[in-house]
């Protein structure tokens, strides 16, 4: 392999914003037929990197060789032109679109007179979609396929560039295990064909399995660029986390568990989940398991008010109770943590102390009079307390990494004072040391004597932190686990019940 | 051991055993706080500040070309002249905050003070004024109903109601003026003083501190941007969006009919063809001032001052002679130039 000459090589890179240096002297290196993994926490400077190998982002220093040649990577399309592609970790398609026009958008075919070539259009685009071993008609509309069939259509639609290095931004965030599989099978298949690829995950094990070598970043420097052969899970950690927090996991803590504090009895809505009971006390943290599409969500939007239920009660503190808007939910004491943290946690275009204090906003006024001294303090009790790095409270939510995003959420309701707290995937798109951070706020919550809803879709994470967990299969509740009656495969059964 | 956050929950905190480990984590890691900073800058943001630089450019201009353009009688004739659309801007600057459109605002503005006009034969100021106001705000709220409860675009909901208000406003009068000259008070919105100065410029300064109180200083200002930043996450965080935009369209119909009140006591009558094609004016006012259509962003205090740019370059294009057609033309030109920079910064963010 030595003597094959890089198809991208980045040397030096620098990159520094008012007041932050992103990335100092960073060098990577991709050839032809080979996966090279990014890999750091969020803040370690992947995302910068990857903006400057895309053209989004211009180095303050140092240079990109393509084929050996110095090349100016002034704008994403000049970076197509230099055959470099980008797949986002974020879907940018349009789902109203049939699946062809989305790889053709703004390269349709034409024939004669600027017409658009329809025939050769969806004729090319089975080809593309052939060529990585999909069944999916071109003729579809974007927005019916599954996440997993959008982010194959954004594949392709990377590879009708005709690129020679394609780069993978957490191509598998948001899939499930099997559709991981089938995403993994199609990377391994573009690099049979020569294709060098950037690849960017959190799931270590993935990107153990894929890759041939490795360069983690750190504080926007290159830790070290390692073959993938051999090395071990924890051994990447380390790197990545460094000496001082290798190791950071949230250990089980025992708790008393007190009263009831939430109750769903018989709990039903139509063509979502039917006869839905369970009971959560005082410090107690209980997990809801199953597979996507069995509904899970749909429950805890139910406890928290923001969807309507045809049958049953929610009963909080033994007392029923009727939700006409989460705002109802809220007066009583619940919280909600959503997984889509961006679109339904956070305002991104609001500052820090703004978004912390939405939740508080009664408490934080005299007679509908803000006290921005109260809102500060507030804000920055919850940056301490949950150690978010920001560089001052004005800063915009959208600035911040996905785990300071999300500790901002659930500051938002430990400034509540919550009892009844429903989390949604915490953790998702987080990095180890801040998945960490967050299950032990999460679990200080319950020592407390907070009753606590966990959903994830890793069931790790949920055995690790859960006193019991339940399972859900196609809106039923098929199976209820006590902490030393844990197993994953015990309880992976009951997905299919 | 006082605890973080204790001082928020009153008496009914009872402990934070689990965040005490917490914290003793974090003092030994050396987590350093970094909330020393204020949250809001003191000063206006950045694009409130240049559009500051051009209105005084643009007074500076005027002075060295007039020599009287800054005397108090030069000052009141552009204070005067854009005070009814000024106070429409705050209006509806906070319902474009919010992520709405306000179409109706001349549809408002006629049918309010047609109904004010109706009364005119009880003689009664006080049942007169107060049908205009009572008109514009139950007008704004079937605005704000059928937004936020109905679920019908704003975009088409108030331009149904601009429609339908401008209908019945010809209906309502027969399609005749009519003329409120014996009720001084009405005719005081449009000519009396407060302290030597002209009503309608008191009532602007005095809605401007309002709008300004209520998007900078009250816990509602917060929830409007929020509502408007991202209304399902807003919603998620237990703020009421259906009732902030009723709020916030009740607000702009009452704005809309002071400012048909000042105008049409300034006119003298009550003419119920008056303000065609208002609302694009003040929706380019209110764009001027830096508040996008998407919601979210947008300020009080930059809708104040792009409604005294466009006063002071009326005014400046008047006392050059400027053909009443050839200044619209300057005028539209001045928003795109101010408006262009802000936007191409907008294009990259999500």
């Amino acid at each position: 392999m030595e003597n094959i000459a890089p198809i991208l090589e980045l040397r030096g890179i620098s990159k520094t914003f008012p007041g932050v240096r992103a990335l100092s002297n960073v060098s990577f290196d991709l050839r032809a037929g080979e996966v090279h993994a990014l890999v750091g926490e969020n803040g370690a400077g992947k995302s910068t990197l990857l903006s400057c190998m895309n053209g989004l982002l211009q180095p303050n220093e140092g240079e990109i060789l393509i084929d050996g040649k110095q090349a100016v990577l002034s704008s994403p399309s000049i970076a197509i032109e230099h055959r470099l592609a980008m797949v986002h970790q974020e879907l940018v398609l349009c789902p109203n679109l049939s699946v062809a026009q989305n790889i053709f958008l703004g390269r349709e075919p034409k024939r004669g007179l600027g017409a658009l070539d329809r025939v050769a259009m969806n004729r090319k685009a089975t080809e593309l979609l052939d060529m990585i071993g999909v069944e999916i008609d071109p003729k579809r509309v974007l927005g019916t396929l599954s996440l997993n069939e959008q982010q194959i259509v954004e594949i392709c639609r990377a590879l009708a560039t005709d690129p020679k290095v394609i780069v993978l931004d957490e191509p598998t965030a948001s899939l499930n295990d099997d559709q991981v599989i089938h995403l993994l099978n199609v990377v391994k298949l573009l690099k049979a064909r020569g294709l060098g690829i950037v690849y960017v995950s959190h799931r270590l094990n993935e990107v153990l399995e894929l890759s041939d070598r490795i360069t983690v970043l750190r504080d926007g420097s290159v830790v070290t660029t390692v073959d993938a052969e051999g090395m071990t899970e924890p051994q990447l950690v380390s790197y990545m986390v460094g000496k001082a927090r290798a190791g950071a996991r949230s250990d089980f803590r025992e708790r008393r568990h007190g009263g009831v504090m939430l109750e769903l009895d018989g709990l039903s809505k139509a063509g979502k989940f039917q006869d839905v009971s369970f009971k959560v006390r005082r410090g107690e943290i209980v997990g809801i398991a199953g597979l996507l599409g069995c509904n899970r969500e749909a429950v805890a939007q139910a406890i928290f008010g923001a969807t309507s239920t045809d049958q049953g009660e929610i009963l909080i503190r033994e007392t029923p109770a009727r939700f006409r808007s989460p705002h109802d939910a809220i007066r009583l004491g619940v919280a909600y943590m959503p997984a889509d943290r961006k679109n339904e946690g956070l305002v991104l275009d609001m500052n820090i102390a703004d978004n912390a204090s939405m939740a508080t906003l009664g408490s934080l006024g005299t007679w509908g009079v803000l006290r921005r001294g109260r809102v500060r303090r507030m804000a920055s009790d919850i940056v301490k307390l949950l150690s978010i790095k920001v560089s001052s409270l004005s800063q915009k939510a959208s600035q911040l990494s996905g785990g300071n995003q999300q500790k901002i959420v659930i500051g938002k309701w430990i400034a509540r004072n919550s009892e009844i707290v429903v989390a949604e995937d915490p953790t998702r798109g987080v990095d180890i040391g801040a998945k960490a951070e967050i299950w032990n706020s999460l679990q200080s919550l319950a020592d407390e004597g907070k009753a606590l809803v966990v959903m994830t879709t890793e069931l790790q994470e949920m055995l690790h932190v859960c006193d019991r967990i339940l399972v859900m299969s196609r809106g039923r509740i098929t199976g209820e686990f006590q902490r030393h009656e844990f197993s994953a495969e015990t309880i992976t059964q009951r997905f299919f019940a | 051991m006082p605890q973080p956050l204790d001082w928020l929950r009153h008496g009914t905190w009872t402990g934070f055993d689990g965040f005490r480990h917490m914290a003793a984590i974090e003092d030994k890691a050396g987590a350093k706080p970094s909330g020393n900073r204020p949250a809001w800058p003191a000063l206006p943001a950045v694009g409130d500040l240049s559009r500051v630089a051009v209105l005084i450019a643009l007074v500076t201009v005027g002075q060295y070309l007039y020599p009287g353009f800054l005397s108090a009688e030069n000052l009141r004739v552009i204070l005067t002249a854009v005070a009814g659309i000024g106070i429409l801007a705050f209006g509806m600057t906070m319902v474009v905050i919010t992520g709405e459109i306000d179409l109706s605002v001349a549809g408002v503005a006629v049918l309010s003070t047609v109904v004010g006009g109706l009364l005119i034969a009880t003689g009664s100021p006080f049942l007169i004024i107060g049908a205009v106001l009572l008109c514009g705000l139950v007008l704004g709220i079937i605005n704000g109903i059928l937004v936020a409860k109905v679920g019908i675009s704003s975009l088409i909901s108030t331009l149904a109601m601009l429609g339908i208000a401008g209908a019945l406003a010809n209906i309502f009068s027969g399609g005749q003026a009519a003329y409120p000259e014996k009720i001084a008070e009405f005719m005081w919105f449009g000519r009396g003083t407060v302290f030597g100065v002209p009503v309608p410029i008191a009532l602007f300064a005095l809605m401007a501190l309002i709008c300004l109180f209520l998007t900078r200083s009250a816990t509602f200002g917060r929830r409007l941007y929020a509502t408007g930043g991202n209304a399902r996450a807003a919603m998620l965080s237990g703020i009421r969006v259906d009732r902030v935009k009723i709020a916030v369209f009740a607000f702009c119909g009452v704005c809309a009919a002071v400012a048909g009140l000042i105008e049409s006591a300034r006119l003298g009558y009550i003419n119920p063809a008056a303000f065609p094609g208002l609302e694009l004016k003040v929706l380019a006012v209110t764009v001027l001032g830096g508040a996008a259509l998407a919601g979210g962003t947008g300020s009080v205090f930059g809708a104040l001052v792009a409604a005294l740019i466009i006063g002071v370059i009326n005014n400046l294009l008047n006392q050059m002679g400027v053909s009443f057609y050839m200044q619209q033309v300057v005028t539209a030109l001045v928003i795109l130039v101010v408006v262009m920079p802000g936007m191409k910064h907008r294009k990259f963010v999500k």
